[in-house]
């Protein structure tokens, strides 16, 4: 199950990343466990050549607001591009 | 505790210095006239304005009044067009200098009204013009305690950097809070409250002896 949440969410980082080619694409995480994890998909994703650069809020609102970059807040994904 | 955590102290720490010393500095130019006006525009006073005091009175304490959490997230499109950005240790020192500011000019207002009176008339018998009674009489006399009143200020602006970590602004709170208690790990949550006491007992130290340095009333006698 956790190996199965790893590759969804590396796959989620992979497909938003290609957009970005060859960019650093900041995430903005919750703190704790969802930190952890990305924590691990910022591994499998340096592997295959994307940077990821983590930001941890300690709030959980202010990571799903939309960026300046405008990700649409309505995106339901844990992995917002920020 | 393993080396990458250490490193993450080492970032965390430096965060809150870089944060706490440019919003101490900012909240410090904006919050020493305000502080100095508060304590001379009421009636009869030097600058005597009692309606602006009055209202600059009301406008420092709504801003004391606003908890800081709050603060930080009601403000956070005022934060991206001062700063640029709303996330990060550089966006957080926005709602930093916003809290702090009203906070010095209360601490400014009382050690200035800390002067003695009696220098005032002196001065002022001497010919003195309201300006130079400010800044020849009434901030050399105040300034022990304007020292210890900054080192107030930055000592509580260290435990309001703790409420940053909301916007990313991470810090040694902020990653007390993250490793120490969503993490689970205590080790890393005391390690921080040793470091934040250090650079406390630093800070204090640092201002007890420079409001001794600089006290005019110990060096004459």
């Amino acid at each position: 199950m956790m190996r199965f949440a790893i590759a969804i969410l590396a796959a989620a980082a992979l497909l938003s990343g290609s957009a970005y080619a060859a960019e650093t694409i900041r995430v903005g995480v919750t703190a704790g466990p969802h930190a952890e994890i990305t924590e691990v998909v910022k591994k499998v994703a340096a592997e295959r050549g994307l940077d990821i650069k983590l930001v941890e809020f300690t709030d959980y609102v202010f990571r799903t607001r939309p960026s300046r970059s405008g990700i649409s807040k309505r995106t339901p994904s844990s992995m917002n591009p920020i | 505790m393993s080396p990458e955590l250490i490193n993450l102290l080492v970032q965390a720490a430096g965060e809150s210095l870089f944060m706490v010393s440019v919003a101490a500095l900012l909240a410090t130019s904006f919050g020493l006239p305000i502080g100095v006006f508060l304590a001379t525009s009421g009636k009869g006073e030097l600058f005597a304005a009692p309606k602006v005091n009055a209202i600059l009175g009301v406008i420092v304490n709504a801003t004391r009044s606003t908890p800081f959490i709050i603060l930080v997230v009601a403000i956070i499109p005022f934060t991206r067009l001062v700063a640029g950005t709303s996330i990060g240790s550089g966006a957080a020192i926005v709602p930093l200098t916003i809290a702090a500011t009203p906070f010095i000019a209360r601490l400014v207002e009382a050690a200035i009204r800390d002067v003695d009176g009696g220098l005032i008339e002196t001065a002022s018998s001497f010919g003195a013009s309201p300006l130079q009674i400010v800044f020849k009489v009434l901030i050399p006399e105040a300034l022990p305690g304007l020292v210890l009143a900054l080192t107030l200020a930055v000592v509580s602006l260290l435990g309001y950097s703790a409420m940053v970590g909301a916007v990313g602004g991470g810090g040694l709170g902020d990653l007390g809070i993250r490793y120490g208690y969503q993490r689970f790990m205590p080790e890393m949550m005391l390690a921080v409250v040793v470091v934040l006491i250090a650079l406390v007992q630093t800070v204090q130290t640092v201002g007890d002896h420079l409001a001794k340095r600089v006290n005019r009333r110990l060096r004459h006698r």
